[in-house]
C-alpha cells in the first residue's frame, strides 16, 4: 500500500476568464470557480491522506486494486466503516463488523477471510476511509 | 494574569514524519540521511539510545546500523513540508496566534485558556498525534525562554507524558538544576563555556547568579 498526501490549502481556480468590453457574458460568474475535488472529498486536508490500493479483497465494496481511497484519521472508526488497520505490522483496508463473538475486520470478497480481533490481536486503526477514487 | 507561553516542538521531526506512514516501525530506530546519503540528519529516540551522533557520516556507521536493525531513510522533504503544514494547522484550530518558529517547533499563548493550559495542551497533544502520527511535546511557562526549558524536560522526562508547565511545577528549582547551562535558550557554546568555568553548570545557579553576574558585566 502507498500513501500519498492531498496538498494542504490548495485547490483554487487561479484562472479567470477576460470578457472584451461590451455586454457581459452572462456565463462570467460561472466561470470563477471550477469544481475542486478536493472541497468535495477532503473534509479535514490536515487529517486526510491518499492511500493507493494494492489487492484485490474488498472489491465487493468498490474498491479495486490500483484505486485513491481519501482517508481521514480525525474520524473516530465505528462498526461498518472500512478503515485502513494495521495487523501485525502490515497495513490493510477492510470493513469493521461486530459479529455475535466480538469485532472482526472483514474483507468484500469471498476468497478472503476475516480476520477476528482478539485481545492477542496486534492492531490498530490507521484511518477510516471516507471515498474511493476508481478509474472506470 | 500571568502569561503562559507554550512551546509546542515535533519529537525526531523527520523521523517521526517517516514513521507516520511505517507504523510498524513504532519500536524500531530510525535515522534520516540527506538526498545524497553523506551523514545522519535525524535520529528517533531509540536510535539516539544506540549512541548514533548527529552528523555521523553514513560509512562510518553503516555496518553499525545494520548490525542493530536500524531503519534507514533518505529525506523526503516534500514530506517534511507537508507533515508540517498538517501539524501548524491543527495548531491554529486550537489557538489563532500560533507564532510558526521553525519546521518543527511553534509557540502559542495559551493564557487563559479553558480548563487551564495542561488539560488544554494534553489535548492538542492527542489531536497531533491521532491525525498525522507525529508525537509532539509541549513546554508551557511565564515566557518563551522558560517554555524551551520547560519543553526539553517534558520531552527527556517520560512521566511528564509529554507536557510540562513549569509554572505548576511543586518543585520548578528541581528543573532548573537539571537543566544543562548549554541548553539555555540564548546561552551559546562560548558563553556556557564561560559560565562552566564560573562553576555555573546549570539554569539554577545561572539563576541565581545572574542579577549580581549582570551588574559585575556594567560596572
Amino acid at each position: 500500500m502507498r500513501t500519498f498526501r492531498p496538498e494542504v490549502g490548495s485547490g483554487r481556480w487561479p484562472g479567470r476568464i477576460s470578457v472584451p468590453a461590451g455586454f457581459p457574458s452572462p456565463a462570467e460568474e460561472y466561470l470563477e470557480k471550477r469544481l475542486d475535488l478536493n472541497e468535495h472529498l477532503v473534509a479535514r486536508p490536515e487529517a486526510t491522506y491518499f492511500v493507493r490500493v494494492s489487492g484485490d479483497s474488498m472489491i465487493g465494496a468498490g474498491i479495486h486494486h490500483g484505486d485513491l481511497l481519501v482517508v481521514d484519521r480525525s474520524v473516530d472508526p465505528r462498526t461498518g466503516n472500512v478503515i485502513i488497520a494495521l495487523v501485525d505490522g502490515e497495513f490493510t483496508v477492510k470493513q469493521l463488523r461486530r459479529t455475535p463473538l466480538g469485532l472482526e475486520l472483514a474483507p468484500e470478497n469471498p476468497e478472503y477471510t476475516a480476520i477476528p480481533l482478539t485481545d492477542d490481536t496486534d492492531f490498530l486503526v490507521w484511518g477510516v476511509v471516507l471515498h474511493v477514487v476508481h478509474k472506470v | 494574569m500571568p502569561k503562559s507561553y507554550a512551546l509546542i516542538d515535533c519529537n525526531n521531526f523527520y523521523a517521526s514524519c517517516e514513521r507516520a506512514f511505517r507504523p510498524e516501525m513504532a519500536e524500531r530506530p530510525v535515522v534520516v540521511l540527506p538526498n545524497n546519503d553523506g551523514c545522519v540528519i535525524a535520529r528517533s529516540g531509540e536510535a539516539k539510545a544506540l549512541g548514533i551522533a548527529m552528523g555521523t557520516p553514513y560509512f562510518k556507521c553503516r555496518r553499525m546500523l545494520e548490525r542493530n536493525g536500524v531503519a534507514v531513510f533518505s529525506s523526503n522533504y516534500a514530506l517534511y513540508g507537508d507533515m508540517s503544514a498538517r501539524v501548524m494547522r491543527i495548531l491554529s484550530r486550537f489557538c489563532p496566534e500560533v507564532e510558526v518558529y521553525s519546521i518543527d517547533e511553534a509557540f502559542y499563548d495559551l493564557t487563559g485558556v479553558p480548563g487551564g493550559a495542561t488539560t488544554y495542551a494534553r489535548r492538542l497533544r492527542a489531536t497531533v498525534l491521532a491525525w498525522t502520527g507525529i508525537p509532539v511535546s509541549v513546554g508551557i511557562a511565564r515566557t518563551k525562554t522558560l517554555a524551551k526549558l520547560a519543553n526539553r524536560f517534558a520531552k527527556e522526562q517520560a512521566r511528564s507524558r509529554g507536557v510540562f508547565d513549569l509554572d505548576a511545577s511543586p518543585a520548578p528549582d528541581r528543573v532548573f538544576g537539571w537543566t544543562d547551562i548549554g541548553d539555555v535558550w540564548g546561552i551559546g557554546p562560548r558563553h556556557a563555556k564561560r559560565l562552566r568555568a564560573m562553576g555555573v553548570d546549570n539554569a539554577l545557579k545561572f539563576r541565581d547568579l545572574k542579577r549580581d553576574w549582570g551588574q559585575k558585566k556594567r560596572g
